[in-house]
């Protein structure tokens, strides 16, 4: 039974619910254990708050007696630890905050919390989402669940991997060059950027103007229940629209006869892929035609530009973020963060203002290929390996985010789908980018796609009693 | 600082405004574009 729950997708965990299978608190408990048993080896949590996440689950038991049916009451989720929680230590991975108690829960945690979601804990990251992960952050770099050998691709590498290795149902990361994307990509997971500011930045330890809030989840329609609870308004958010309200689970089996897949081909052939990488990419659009869309090439080579200026604004509006305490507490900071941190006081004004100017004509040129194509695809990683990313040239560059980190610059909803296996047993991720607020049709697209496959059912095999060789 | 962290920095700071310098040609071989979008307003965020 263990399997079942701690493997259950959001909606599958309703289901148990409803049947009285198992309760929140029971579940809880499962998951908790596995905690206790798995983790020191993965480093996926900085902090397990048992004693909040028993409570919550006490509380959700309640709910469901009550006959409250929301799909997110009694819910494990954890929380990356860029994210403040009240009354849980919110840390960024850093020893500047490695006691740092908040008062208050970040927009998007009330949200879930309000929802009936467990808050089992908080997840690990490198130094402030900042940095090549490093021995000297507070808590020591997650590992992939799939092959703790290799490590956890992040920022939100903790997320991933708790989601992954059956840990939590789901969880929330940042995503400011594809820190959520990426993650979720390399660990079999549905990861979601969604368009700019739909979910509220507010709480987050991520300043500055490109990273967004977005769930790592198990299933495509587990991320559109968690999208129905997190997309919201916030006057707080200052990049924050008024939206109606969608259901974004509505629709999602209509299928995608026509859908209309453009494929950026001169840009991917610019970049080094891997060719397993390639070749689980090609699959995947093959079988988006046998669904009935209709795959075009598209040019957009200036995507490289916004790569560039997206790490040109993320550098330059990380520092001053930080530039005060890094100058009183330089030696608090880890080395990697530090000097990540560091290499933008040389930036000037003007390189800055040209990198957002590069992403405002980026984004047109972007817009004019969506109005002739409903989707564009790529991706998700140009390699399958968080050590290939991390290549200290390749990593200075962004060449690991290519394909991610336009879309933050830009602020098109962008999803990583998982769509195959790689030979060393790491997942690889495709990515679906849409227009803005065109959440519903890359949802759509992707629910197809995964019906048809079943990478998303394949399980991490140290972690798991299932077999790990999926059937297509 | 270190000496190493030094030199680790200024290799850094060096890729960055390598980076920040394939920007200004970018804009500056394609004027017209990079015109029309000075003055086709700001998105919020993007």
């Amino acid at each position: 039974m263990s399997d079942d729950v701690v493997f259950a997708s959001i909606a599958e965990l309703a289901g148990l619910y409803r049947r009285r299978v198992v309760g929140p608190v029971e579940a809880t408990r499962l998951f908790l254990d596995r905690i206790d048993r798995f983790d020191p080896q993965l480093h996926s949590f900085i902090t397990v708050a048992a004693d909040h996440a028993l409570a919550d689950a006490r509380t959700a038991e309640r709910r469901l007696a009550d006959g409250d049916d929301g799909p997110l009451v009694g819910v494990p989720i954890a929380v990356k630890d860029a994210l403040a929680t009240r009354g849980i230590r919110t840390t960024g991975n850093s020893r500047l905050l490695e006691h740092w108690v908040p008062d208050h829960d970040a927009a998007a945690v009330a949200r879930l919390r309000a929802a009936g979601a467990v808050l089992v804990g908080k997840t690990n990251l490198n130094e402030f989402g900042w940095s090549l992960p490093s021995p000297d952050d507070l808590c020591p770099p997650p590992r992939n669940p799939w092959s703790p050998q290799y490590a956890a691709i992040g920022s939100s590498s903790g997320s991933g991997a708790a989601v992954s290795a059956g840990l939590v149902t789901a969880a929330l990361g940042t995503d400011g060059g594809g820190s959520v994307r990426l993650p979720a990509g390399q660990m079999g997971l549905v990861g979601c950027k969604a368009t700019h500011a739909l979910i509220s930045r507010v709480g987050s330890l991520h300043a500055g103007t490109l990273s967004n809030i977005g769930p790592l989840a198990r299933t495509v329609e587990d991320a559109a229940i968690l999208l129905n609870s997190l997309a919201a308004y916030d006057a707080a958010d200052p990049d924050a629209r008024p939206r109606p309200q969608t259901d974004y689970t509505h629709g999602l089996g209509d299928g995608i006869a026509g859908v209309r897949v453009g494929v950026p081909w001169g840009y991917i052939e610019s970049v080094p892929v891997e060719p397993e990488v390639r070749t689980a990419f090609d699959a995947a659009l093959a079988d988006l035609t046998r669904l009935g869309a209709i795959i075009s090439r598209v040019e957009l080579p200036a995507l490289e530009h916004a790569r560039t200026a997206n790490f040109v604004v993320l550098n330059g509006e990380h520092y001053l973020a930080h530039e005060t305490v890094l100058r009183s507490h330089w030696a608090l900071h880890g080395r990697s963060a530090r000097l990540y941190l560091a290499q933008a006081a040389f930036l000037s004004s003007s390189d800055y203002l040209r990198a957002r100017e590069v992403g405002w004509m980026v984004r047109r040129m972007v817009d004019e290929v969506l109005g002739d194509v409903h989707v564009l695809a790529m991706p998700t990683s140009p390699v399958v390996t968080a050590e290939a990313a991390r290549q200290p040239g390749a990593h200075r560059r962004g060449i690991n985010a290519s394909f991610t980190a336009p879309f933050n610059l830009m602020g098109h909803p962008a999803f990583s789908v998982p769509c195959g296996v790689s030979a060393v047993g790491l997942p690889i991720g495709f990515q679906l980018v849409g227009g803005w607020y065109d959440e519903p049709i890359l949802l759509r697209v992707a629910y197809a796609y995964e019906r048809l496959t079943s990478w998303h059912t394949v399980r991490p095999p140290f972690f798991s009693v299932k077999p790990a060789v999926p059937e297509r | 600082m270190t000496e190493d962290e030094l030199q680790t920095v200024w290799s850094m700071v060096r890729d960055l405004h390598d980076q920040a310098d394939s920007l200004t040609r970018f804009l500056e071989d394609t004027p017209q574009r990079a015109s029309l979008d000075r003055h086709a307003g700001r998105p919020a965020g993007g």
